[in-house]
């Protein structure tokens, strides 16, 4: 299974910038590569069985949510695919969950226009998965 | 050296705190996952889990819940028991853990309960008198599906990964397994043609190379193509087969990485190589013969010998063997070109030629072989260091006599010469150079005679 990262052409990866804004600390940034490297390795269906991967988050029937309880409750947003539904992932929008909501707020939204971007502009705009 | 690894073991060095956070999580979504795949592997409900360890399905929910951390070791043993095995608590090294996360995968984390546990099986029935037909259970089945009018690959794709498979206890591939049944089934060459035919649909229709079913893709995968190669069917597999090849190249070409593991494109290659009905995969084999690569599949120069060795083989075709004297010539060539000849430089050139030859000679195990291709090189233009191969390969085995005394359609003179002459610069090429001592020696000597 690939990974990949929403990429706003010509230089913008909004995962990595995400994950740059919110200086994740090392203890994040371990227990964020462990929950990718372990995605890639299930794929999305072992994934989402095992619970995971949870999701489609409501009102947004392609996003799913990477459940990880760290100090922050971090919660990269993603989708299957969207190219081949079998091979791979791509991360959409980076978030945290505070509150019972989102931070930045309306982040589904987000993910949900990043996944039709995509899907209109095509593989341009993902680049292979930055490791955080 | 996996790159996967280098990259996670350079993150460990990076510090402390988050290499200890990568393990413990680690740690945490493998038993998590463990206890829930062997769960549903044994078709129990949370709450049946519950009560075989004394409690509810609450608390199991909790157990298989990925951010629980607060385990206590009675109870995972407790669970451990109840699923049929044992609770294994080890400290580790994160060199260790490089690997385990490498190879984090669901069929890694099923483990079979004692009562089907294989290995416990075997021992059990070590020095008890064999079964006097492993393969009854599973041949009736297959052939009840053979013999049904049915497009449901379902139960192939399941044996092809172990699963529902009588008899079988991982001892052999699993599509092994599948032949092995078949082998003395009444009408076994009919049998043979159905079951070449629904593989042929598996991955000419449905693209199992793309989409596999089940819980261990890797492996269905893997039997597809070994289960293609040993039926070794050309006519009706070379079609699909190219199909897979094709896809597999495009994806690569697409994504600069492969679809299928180094396993499943080896057994892919191995496909290809048996499945040869005309020339389209002539280009792959040179590819490989003369770069000892190829941008697809993992190999060697020999293995894209052994790939051209089965396109269309007939000891009385001559464009078969022209085209191995080719590819040999060409290799030849491009050592020249190189500059990698010469004796002393390593590799060394004679060698890898004659494993080159010796990979034909493997092939045909006949002197008959040495002759063709003998005929052939002369005809295309070996240099000296193929035919210096050439002959030492043959007398390797011990053939020169027979060679000499059945040279048709070569001459007997034909045939001596090209030994001899191979022999002799073969021997001029492993003599040591003369260093400044030899040649002092040799001057003092002619000293002393003069």
């Amino acid at each position: 299974m690939k990974l990949w990262d929403f990429f706003h052409p010509p230089e913008r990866n909004e995962i990595a910038k995400w994950a740059n804004k919110s200086r994740l600390t090392p203890r994040e940034r371990g227990q964020l590569n462990q929950k990718l490297d372990m995605l890639e390795r299930l794929g999305f269906e072992v994934a989402h069985e095992l619970d995971f991967l949870d999701g489609p988050i409501l009102h947004h029937k392609h996003i799913y949510k990477l459940v990880i309880h760290a100090g922050r409750m971090l919660r990269p947003l993603l989708c299957r695919g969207p190219f081949d539904n079998t091979g791979e992932m791509t991360l959409l929008c980076g978030a945290f969950e505070k509150d019972g909501g989102y931070e930045p707020d309306g982040a589904p939204g987000q993910a949900d226009e990043n996944w039709s971007r995509l899907k209109k502009m095509g593989q341009e705009w993902r680049v292979h998965h930055e490791r955080f | 050296m996996s790159d996967f690894k280098r990259r996670l073991a350079r993150e460990f060095a990076e510090s402390e705190e988050y290499r200890e956070s990568y393990a413990e999580h680690f740690a945490n979504d493998y038993i998590t996952a463990q206890i829930k795949l062997n769960r549903k592997g044994r078709n129990l409900n949370q709450s049946q889990l519950g009560e075989l360890i004394e409690s509810n399905q609450g608390r199991v929910s909790l157990y298989e819940d990925k951010d629980y951390t607060r385990w206590n070791i009675g109870t995972l043993r407790k669970i451990a028991a109840r699923l049929g095995c044992w609770l294994k608590i080890s400290i580790e090294s994160y060199g260790a853990l490089l690997d385990q996360a490498e190879h984090f995968s669901a069929p890694d984390l099923l483990r079979p309960a004692f009562e089907n546990d294989p290995v416990i099986r075997r021992w059990l029935n070590a020095g008890e008198e064999a079964n006097p037909d492993p393969f009854a259970a599973s041949r009736r089945i297959i052939t009840e599906w053979l013999n049904r009018d049915t497009e449901d690959a379902g139960p192939l794709c399941d044996w092809l990964q172990g699963l529902d498979l009588p008899g079988y206890s991982g001892d052999s591939e699993e599509f092994q397994w599948i032949l092995w049944s078949l082998e003395s089934a009444p009408e076994a060459e009919r049998l043979r043609s159905i079951l070449t035919n629904r593989l042929a649909l598996m991955i000419g229709d449905w693209h199992v190379d793309v989409r596999p079913i089940g819980w261990r893709p890797g492996v269905l995968v893997k039997n597809v193509f070994l289960l293609a190669a040993n039926l070794a069917m050309p006519l009706i597999l070379q079609e699909p087969v190219d199909g897979a090849y094709r896809r597999e190249a495009d994806y690569r070409t697409e994504h600069g990485t492969s679809r299928l593991d180094a396993t499943s494109l080896s057994a892919l290659r191995l496909a290809m190589e048996h499945n040869q009905a005309d020339d389209r995969w002539s280009g792959v084999w040179l590819e490989m013969i003369l770069h000892g690569k190829h941008s697809v599949f993992p190999g060697t120069r020999y293995t894209g010998m052994e790939g051209l060795l089965g396109l269309k083989p007939g000891l009385d075709d001559s464009a078969y063997w022209d085209r191995l004297a080719q590819a040999i010539r060409m290799v030849e060539q491009e050592m020249h070109a190189e500059q990698r000849v010469g004796p002393g430089k390593i590799p060394d050139a004679i060698e890898q030629l004659k494993q080159l030859i010796q990979t034909v000679f493997d092939y045909w195990k006949s002197a008959a072989a040495a002759i063709r291709l003998l005929r052939a090189a002369l005809s295309v233009g070996w240099l000296q260091e193929a035919g210096a191969a050439w002959a030492c390969s043959v007398t390797a085995r011990q053939w020169e006599e027979i060679i000499k005394a059945a040279p048709a359609p070569l001459g007997v003179g034909q045939v001596e010469s090209a030994l001899f002459a191979g022999l002799d610069y073969y021997s001029e090429w492993i003599r040591p150079p003369a260093g400044p001592q030899q040649e002092e020696q040799l001057d003092s000597t002619r000293n002393v005679r003069d």
